[in-house]
C-alpha cells in the first residue's frame, strides 16, 4: 500500500450492514484527530452518523458546508448533535446501500477536500479567491490554501514529536525534489525547517519552533484540472509523510535484524567444541576421547 | 494525557486477529492473522536487486487469502507467539493505517499476549510500538486475563480476576487458572482437540455416510454443520435412541448445489450434531494418544493450584474462544465437574470416618454470547477505563528507561 485509501472501512462496514435489526452504538478514529460516533435511534429505523474535527469550523466556512450539502442533500443535518460538528441521518429503507456506504464513508474526505475543490473551482471560472485561506485542523498544526495567479500553494505546517522523524522526513521529501527532474509536470516540493516560508508573511497566527516543519506544494494548472484527484492525493499528504516514516524506520528495522540474525550465525560457527566428552558406542559401552 | 481519543485494542489470536476501539461493544475487524508478502520471506535483497517498494508490497488478512496465488502467505503468529517479527511489524503497519486507520501518536495502544509469553518478547513488541509506530502509550495484556474481565459485565457477576479460563480456539485448547489477575503458570494445561479436530471429525463421519457431498466440498459442509447444528448433549445413549425414536424430528435434510457443476445435491445432518463437540468430553472417539476428557483435565487443573484459591477457581470458570461456542457446552462441563468434585468430598469425608465436614464447594461455568472475541471484549473494556492511562507504559518512560519496562504490566485493579 503506497497510498493511503481515502474512504473510512469501519464506516463503510456499518452503514452497508445496516438494517434496523441491531442496536449500533460505536466510537471510532479517523486521521488527523477526527471522532466518528455511529448510532441508532429508538426505533432502530435510522442511524446517527456524527463527526467530530477540530478544523470543522473552519473547513464549513470555507466551502465546507455548500459541498457536503451538494454531496449528501437531505442527509446532511441542519444541526448536529451535541459534542459533534456534523451529523447525517441514514434511513433503514435508503436505496442503493452500497453507493451510498461508500459516500458517506468518505465524509471526511469530503470535508477536508471541500476548500481545495473550492480554491480549484474559482480558478477555473477565474472567479476571485481568497488570497489565503488558513485551516487550524490538528490542535498544534494547521494548513494554509495560498493562491497566486492559477497556481496554488498549499502548505503544511507539520509537527514531529520524534526528532529522528525530522530527518527521515527531509530524506523522503528530497525524492519529491529528485523525481522532478525525471517527470514532466510534476508539483514543487519545497521543505523548511522551523520558519514559515515566505509565503506565509504577514499571515496571523503561524506558529514556528524547532519542531515545526512547513512543506509548501505548488500545483500548477494541469492539477488543478484534475480537481477531485488532486484533492484525494493532498488532503492525505500529512499522514501520507507520517505513514511512509512509519513504514522507512520499519525497513530498516528489518535490515537491522537481518544483521543482526547473520552476526548470530558467526558467533554460533565460532564457538569451541567441548573437549573430553563421555560418548556411548552403538553397543551401550562408553568411551572417553581425549 | 488522554486525548480524547479512544485506545486501540489489538488481540492477535494464531488464527484471527481482532482488533477496534476501546469502548465498543465488537471489534471492528476480524480477520485472518495473515501475511502476503513478495517471495524473499521477510529477508533482504541486495541494494542493487531493489526497484523500490517491495517492502509496502504486502497484504493481510481476507486481502492475503485472496491473493495467495501471487504471494507468498504466512502466519507471523505460531501457537499464539510471534515467531517473525519483520511480518508482525509489516502486519500491525497494515492494521494500523489501512484498517483502523488512526495516527498511533494520538491512540494508546492495548495489545495481548498468550500465557507464559517470554519477557523478551513483550521487550520487541514495545521496541516496535515505540520506535516505529511513536505510540504514546502502550499495555500488553495476558489474554486469559481479559477474557476473564469479559465476564464482568453480566448481570450479577462479581468483578474478580480470580478464575479458570478454558480458551478453545482453532488450533489447540488451554486451561489457564488466574488467581487475583495473575496467571499460575506452573498449573497451565493443554489439550490437543480444538475447533480443527471437530471440523476434521465431522467430515469424516459425513464423507463415510452421504456419498452425495462431492469432496471439493465436504470441507466447508463440515464447518457450516459444526457452526449451525452443532449442540453437547447431556446423555450420549439417551440422544441416540431419541434420534432414532423421532429421526424426522432431529435429522435435518439439507439441499445444496455443487458450486463447480451448479448440480443440485442433498444431504442429512444427523448424528454429527452432538457427536462433534462430544469429542471433548470423550475424547477416545478420535485420538488414540490423548484420553483425559476436558472437565477431568479442568478439575486435575485446579487441584495442582495452591489450596487457598482453588474454590475462586471452581467458583469462576470462564468460556472463552469459537470452539466453546456450542449450545449447552457449559451446563454440561459445569455438572461433570461438579460430579468429579462431589465425588471426592463424599470419599474423604467416608475416610474420615464422619468426623470433617466439607463446607459445599460452589462449581460455576460462566457462558456468555461474546465468548468468540471474549478477550478482546475485555480488552476494550480495560481500555476504556481512566484507570487504564495510569497503568500504560508511556513514550517518555520508554525513552528514559528503555524497553525493559514492558517486561511487566501491572494489574488491574478489580475495584
Amino acid at each position: 500500500m503506497i497510498l493511503l485509501e481515502t474512504s473510512n472501512r469501519i464506516l463503510f462496514d456499518e452503514v452497508f450492514n445496516f438494517n434496523g435489526e441491531k442496536r449500533i452504538y460505536n466510537i471510532f478514529a479517523d486521521f488527523d484527530g477526527v471522532k466518528f460516533h455511529t448510532h441508532t435511534s429508538e426505533d432502530k429505523q435510522q442511524l446517527f452518523v456524527s463527526i467530530q474535527f477540530k478544523g470543522a469550523a473552519d473547513l464549513l466556512k470555507n466551502g465546507g458546508q455548500t459541498y457536503l450539502k451538494a454531496v449528501y442533500g437531505p442527509l446532511l443535518q441542519a444541526k448536529p448533535e451535541p459534542g459533534y460538528d456534523i451529523t447525517l441521518i441514514i434511513d433503514v429503507n435508503a436505496p442503493n446501500k452500497e453507493e451510498l456506504a461508500h459516500k458517506v464513508s468518505q465524509l471526511k474526505r469530503n470535508l477536508m477536500a471541500a476548500p481545495f475543490l473550492m480554491v480549484f473551482d474559482a480558478i477555473e471560472s477565474k472567479k476571485a479567491t481568497p488570497e489565503i485561506i488558513s485551516i487550524d485542523y490538528r490542535s498544534d498544526e494547521s494548513f494554509y490554501i495560498k493562491t497566486q495567479g492559477d497556481n496554488v500553494t498549499v502548505i503544511f505546517d507539520i509537527i514531529f514529536k520524534d526528532s529522528d522523524d525530522i530527518v527521515l522526513s527531509k530524506i523522503f521529501l528530497q525524492a519529491f525534489v529528485d523525481v522532478r527532474k525525471t517527470l514532466n509536470n510534476v508539483p514543487s516540493v519545497s521543505f523548511s525547517q522551523k520558519d514559515p516560508p515566505l509565503e506565509l508573511k504577514g499571515v496571523r497566527g503561524v506558529r514556528a519552533g524547532v519542531n515545526h516543519g512547513f512543506v509548501s506544494i505548488n500545483l500548477f494548472p494541469g492539477h488543478i484540472k484534475k480537481a477531485q484527484e488532486t484533492a484525494d492525493l493532498i488532503q492525505t499528504f500529512r499522514d501520507y509523510l507520517h505513514y511512509h516514516i512509519k513504514c522507512a524506520k520499519g525497513y530498516m528495522h528489518t535490515s537491522m535484524r537481518n544483521r543482526v540474525d547473520g552476526l548470530l550465525q558467526v558467533l554460533n560457527r565460532a564457538k569451541p567444541e567441548p573437549v573430553n566428552t563421555v560418548k556411548r558406542t552403538f553397543k551401550g559401552k562408553f568411551f572417553k576421547q581425549s | 494525557m488522554n486525548s480524547g481519543l479512544p485506545a486501540v485494542v489489538i488481540d492477535n489470536g494464531t488464527g484471527y486477529t481482532k482488533m477496534g476501539y476501546a469502548g465498543n461493544d465488537d471489534p471492528s475487524f476480524i480477520i485472518p492473522s495473515t501475511i502476503a508478502t513478495q517471495s524473499s520471506k521477510g529477508k533482504q535483497t541486495a541494494a542493487s536487486m531493489k526497484k523500490g517498494v517491495e517492502d509496502l508490497d504486502f497484504f493481510i488478512g481476507d486481502e492475503a487469502v485472496a491473493n495467495s496465488k501471487t504471494y507468498d502467505i504466512t502466519n507471523p503468529i505460531r501457537h499464539g507467539q510471534i515467531q517473525n517479527w519483520t511480518h508482525m511489524e509489516q502486519y500491525w503497519e497494515q492494521c494500523i493505517f489501512k484498517y483502523l486507520r488512526c495516527e498511533p501518536e494520538d491512540h494508546y495502544f492495548l495489545l495481548t499476549e498468550p500465557p507464559l509469553n517470554a519477557p523478551e518478547n513483550r521487550e520487541f513488541t514495545a521496541e516496535i510500538m515505540f520506535e516505529t509506530f511513536n505510540v504514546p502509550g502502550l499495555y500488553i495484556a495476558v489474554q486469559a486475563v481479559l477474557a476473564l474481565a469479559a465476564t464482568w459485565t453480566l448481570k450479577n457477576a462479581d468483578r474478580t480476576l480470580t478464575g479458570t479460563v478454558i480458551d478453545s480456539g482453532d488450533g489447540v485448547t488451554h486451561v489457564i487458572p488466574v488467581a487475583e489477575g495473575y496467571v499460575i503458570g506452573s498449573s497451565i494445561k493443554h489439550i490437543p482437540i480444538a475447533g480443527r479436530d471437530i471440523t476434521g471429525f465431522v467430515q469424516q463421519i459425513m464423507r463415510e455416510r452421504e456419498p452425495n457431498i462431492p469432496p471439493a466440498e465436504s470441507l466447508e459442509i463440515a464447518k457450516r454443520v459444526k457452526e449451525q447444528y452443532s449442540y453437547v448433549c447431556p446423555d450420549l445413549v439417551k440422544e441416540f435412541a431419541k434420534y432414532d425414536a423421532e429421526p424426522d424430528k432431529w435429522i435435518k435434510p439439507i439441499q445444496a448445489a455443487d458450486a463447480v457443476t451448479n448440480r443440485p445435491f442433498s444431504y442429512d445432518v444427523g448424528y454429527e450434531r452432538f457427536l462433534g463437540p462430544e469429542i471433548f468430553f470423550n475424547p477416545e472417539i478420535i485420538s488414540s494418544d490423548f484420553l483425559t476428557p476436558l472437565p477431568k483435565v479442568v478439575d486435575d487443573t485446579i487441584q495442582s493450584c495452591p489450596i487457598d484459591c482453588r474454590r475462586g477457581l471452581y467458583k469462576n470458570i470462564v468460556l472463552s474462544g469459537g470452539s466453546t461456542m456450542f449450545k449447552d457446552f457449559g451446563r454440561r462441563l459445569q455438572r461433570d465437574i461438579k460430579r468429579s468434585v462431589d465425588f471426592r468430598i463424599k470419599r474423604s469425608e467416608e475416610l474420615s470416618g464422619g468426623k470433617i465436614k466439607a463446607v459445599p464447594l460452589e462449581v460455576n461455568v460462566v457462558s456468555h454470547n461474546r465468548q468468540r472475541y471474549a478477550v478482546w471484549f475485555g480488552g476494550s473494556m480495560l481500555a476504556s477505563t481512566p484507570d487504564f492511562y495510569n497503568l500504560c507504559h508511556t513514550k517518555a518512560k520508554y525513552d528514559e528507561i528503555g524497553p525493559s519496562i514492558c517486561r511487566h504490566n501491572p494489574v488491574f485493579s478489580t475495584a
